[in-house]
């Protein structure tokens, strides 16, 4: 059985997509990556450029997604922040698409 | 609302436990909020005010019996201090629950905590009082072993003991006794030491910037 993941492994799951794509990723990419449905995909990509971890870039008719500080300080603490949710059992689960 | 019944002995030894136990709530609330910087997340924020409150509480305890036991304050002082030590107890436990159901509507938790009010209100005993945080202790415990049974992480069953330790702790300060005061104070104690070393576990784990 395919394992739930917790709502902040998909935003590291996000983050991780647009970091390995050098900072900067189009939004069929996070789709791609993130194994999120488009609503949900959207959802996410809204709080995360809400939480200030992720900028919206449009170029014409593209939409590109980069990294801010705060992301990359997500990213690089990631470790530390599920270690916390999960020995404290705050993680909350989402459900696979 | 009728206070403690401290043994003589004990005095001292109670405002000192519970100066402990605002530090170790105060500090968990700290680290809860630095959390909620980096990762924005409702539970987080949720967790820091709920421990920050418990730590207000125990601070307000600790006026309380320092107060009661040098008779120092009229009845009328007491009654008020004890009223806002309840109310913030109450709230910071309320705000923990919170964080452990993953709620985001406030209209939920305005309506659990005025059916509560209204009925330690009515009731006006501290008893009623501790058993409400008992079944709220409880009910994060019942969480936390939740958890534990899902992910089996060590550091998880020992927060779920502090939980249920905290649990026993309620229950038996909601018998008006001077030995349950005292076993009562040591078993919160254990709790908070226990989470504090958790939360020393997990801080091996950041990293510095």
């Amino acid at each position: 059985m395919k394992k739930k993941r917790d709502r902040l492994q998909v935003i590291h799951d996000i983050l991780k997509a647009i970091a390995a794509k050098n900072g900067t990723i189009r939004p069929t990419h996070i789709l791609y990556k993130s194994n999120l449905s488009h609503q949900m995909m959207e959802e996410y990509l809204g709080e995360l450029i809400g939480n200030g971890f992720v900028v919206e870039i449009k170029k014409e008719d593209r939409r590109t997604y980069a990294l801010t500080e705060k992301g990359f300080k997500y990213l690089s603490q990631y470790k530390y922040i599920s270690e916390f949710m999960d020995s404290f059992g705050l993680a909350e689960e989402v459900k696979p698409i | 609302m009728n206070i403690h019944i401290c043994p003589t002995w004990f005095r001292g030894i109670d405002i000192f436990l519970e100066l402990i136990f605002v530090i170790i709530t105060a500090v968990l609330s700290y680290q809860a909020y630095k959390l909620n910087k980096l990762c924005k997340a409702q539970e987080c924020s949720s967790l820091s005010w709920g421990f920050g409150l418990l730590s207000a509480s125990y601070a307000i305890q600790l006026i309380m019996n320092a107060l009661a036991h040098t008779q120092s304050a009229t009845i009328l002082t007491l009654q008020i201090i004890l009223g806002l030590y309840v109310a913030t107890h109450l709230v910071g436990l309320l705000l923990l629950a919170m964080a452990y159901t993953h709620l985001k509507k406030q209209s939920y938790f305005i309506l659990i905590f005025s059916i509560i009010s209204v009925g330690l209100v009515i009731t006006s005993t501290l008893t009623h009082f501790y058993l409400v945080s008992a079944i709220i202790f409880g009910f994060l415990a019942t969480h936390t072993i939740q958890s534990y049974r899902k992910n089996t992480r060590t550091k998880t069953l020992i927060v779920s003991i502090a939980f249920m330790l905290l649990t026993a702790g309620s229950i038996l300060l909601s018998v008006t006794d001077g030995i349950t005061y005292t076993i009562a104070h040591v078993l919160v104690l254990s709790a908070y030491i226990l989470l504090l070393r958790t939360l020393v576990w997990v801080k091996r784990y950041e990293k510095k910037a």
